[in-house]
């Protein structure tokens, strides 16, 4: 509004001042004026407004309203008329540091270049030695933007990143050299989760031979610590996110928990080679070649776990908390697999899916009742129409809104929202239901 | 030499540069008094249309309580917060004053 010529201010929560400051900065605007709510408002009641709007204004310590006139008309001073350039510092390829191992260490961490755990120093000789896992060039870009948000609103952003610099991340997680090809693959597409106060975390499952060939786990413990692959990968991963868009909680990085498996980026195979699974791999359902290696990047925030024999029950069960309008990830053990075609007649992923679809329901308030579909959906509905799928989307929001709250309505919009993954060794019935939406696939195989 | 007093030197920097440079966008003008002027308070939507409503009515209620011939206009902008509402914000130049926006979260 400013940029229209309109003195404007934005009202902000409390919890949001350094994140906005961080974000103002990003956008030039250097001396902002924000005024800050006592207590976050969202969905208050009467007593909490009362006393907001009697309250003060956390920056200034003046009452909010006074606050508010004054950001509007008080007269600019001359660091708030002053027009200029801003700048990030220059980074230089090699630090400006040397050191032993425990001062190198305390560099990492000080200058927020870690998650908080040691690191493998990346030593020029090392990153060399890391760069052998590709036949692309140390200098050729693999991602133009590196960036943690949805929005254009002064988010930091990391530019122009180099196959060395995903080197370098990958020494320091302690990757070996064959793991790089799919650490470039990931790194065309952004950090493992976007800033939120939602705390997701990204998930990364590698399909194809090139599982097998680095020896990443898709049986015994597959989601757990221990295999060398899984978790360098993964964690990898998560430093991207650090290194290359500045992931810092509280000011770039918005989750209200965090999510602890952010920390290897919940990083494994798809259990292709188990002898009881019916189905065809999950990248091959997606049109790729069998022998083709590939990763599917999805972004979520958790999964719940039944185990039982009937399967197609508990499937339902586990997904009833996925947050309406979202997408649902199903995982099965093999075994698991292996039940639903043969006693339950899922001869293929499409007819269990199809299953799931006609089956997980919600009501029209539940759906009603969350945030996503108030932040989200709703508003969405005053949008033009960008295509046939949007236009569909906005008609079938329109008719949840014209039913009475009671009425029972499928908790996903279409099949295609639920996608079935196997993973595990298969020595038991599990099934565990996450609301993971299915961002990209990417191909391994360039980045050899 | 011990591990320990072993000197790392040459170590590759793994932070990605951010632009290098860009404009300071100054302050606009303010008006020296809301007295008979038109304000503009814009519900973003972050919650849903109704999660900050009552806190941004509070607030339209108190200037046109306690500011002499304010005209306040209340408007949700179109689309989710991270929406760029360019009928709104044009709008908002030609017609108002002042303006405030809020509440993420």
């Amino acid at each position: 509004m400013e940029k229209q010529g309109t003195p404007a201010i934005p009202i902000l929560s409390p919890y949001l001042v350094t994140s906005a400051r961080d974000a103002a900065y990003e956008l030039g605007w250097l001396h902002p004026r924000f005024v800050s709510l006592s207590e976050p408002d969202a969905l208050r009641g009467e007593q909490a407004v009362k006393r907001i709007i009697g309250g003060k204004d956390v920056i200034s310590g003046k009452p909010l309203m006074p606050a508010i006139v004054s950001a509007l008309t008080r007269p600019l001073t001359a660091a708030e008329k002053k027009t200029g350039k801003l700048t990030h510092p220059v980074e230089s390829r090699i630090l400006p540091v040397k050191g032993t191992y425990d001062e190198i260490q305390a560099y990492f961490l000080d200058n927020k270049m870690t998650d908080g755990l040691p690191v493998v120093i990346p030593t020029e000789d090392k990153v060399k030695e890391m760069l052998t896992g590709t036949s692309h060039r140390p200098e050729e870009i693999v991602a133009a933007s590196f960036k943690m948000g949805i929005t254009e609103n002064g988010q930091r952003e990391g530019q122009n990143i180099n196959v060395e610099k995903v080197a370098a991340i990958a020494v320091m997680a302690g990757c070996k050299a064959e793991y790089l090809p799919v650490l470039l693959a990931l790194s065309t597409k952004g950090p493992p989760y976007f800033s939120s106060a939602q705390s997701f975390t990204g998930a990364a499952i590698v399909h194809g031979p090139f599982a097998a060939e680095t020896g990443m786990a898709s049986g015994y413990g597959c989601m757990g610590p221990y295999n060398h692959a899984n978790a360098t990968i993964g964690r990898a991963w998560q430093l991207m996110g650090r290194c290359l868009c500045y992931a810092i909680p509280g000011v770039t990085i918005m989750g209200d928990w965090g999510n602890n498996l952010q920390y290897n980026s919940l990083t494994f195979a798809e259990n292709t080679v188990n002898p009881m699974i019916p189905w065809e791999p999950f990248h091959v359902e997606k049109g790729y070649k069998q022998e083709a290696s590939v990763v599917s990047i999805w972004e979520g925030r958790g999964f719940r776990q039944r185990c039982g024999y009937n399967l197609p029950d508990f499937t339902l069960k586990v997904l009833d908390n996925v947050e309406p309008e979202d997408c649902a990830l199903v995982l099965l053990t093999p075994l698991s697999a292996k039940m639903l075609a043969e006693d339950f007649g899922f001869a293929t992923r499409e007819q269990f899916r199809r299953y799931i679809y006609e089956n997980s329901t919600m009501t029209v308030q539940e759906w009603l009742d969350s945030d996503q579909v108030q932040t989200f959906a709703i508003p969405h509905l005053e949008l033009p129409p960008r295509a046939p799928e949007f236009k569909q989307m906005q008609e079938a929001i329109r008719a949840r809104l014209a039913m009475p709250g009671n009425t029972v309505i499928k908790r996903f919009r279409s099949p295609e929202q639920i996608n079935l993954m196997i993973a595990g060794e298969g020595m038991i019935y599990f099934v565990a239901g996450g609301d993971f939406h299915l961002k990209t696939i990417v191909e391994i195989d360039p980045w050899r | 030499m011990t591990d320990k007093e072993q000197i790392y030197r040459d170590i590759m920097n793994p932070m990605a540069q951010q632009k290098p440079v860009w404009d300071v966008i100054p302050l606009v003008e303010r008006p020296a008094t809301l007295e008979g002027k038109t304000v503009y308070i814009i519900n973003q939507r972050w919650g849903g249309t109704k999660a900050h409503e009552p806190l941004l009515l509070a607030i339209k209620q108190w200037l046109e309580e306690n500011i002499r011939d304010i005209k306040v206009v209340y408007k949700a902008k179109r689309g989710s917060y991270a929406f760029p509402d360019a009928e709104l914000w044009k709008e908002v130049g030609e017609k108002a004053d002042a303006a405030m926006i809020g509440i993420p979260h």
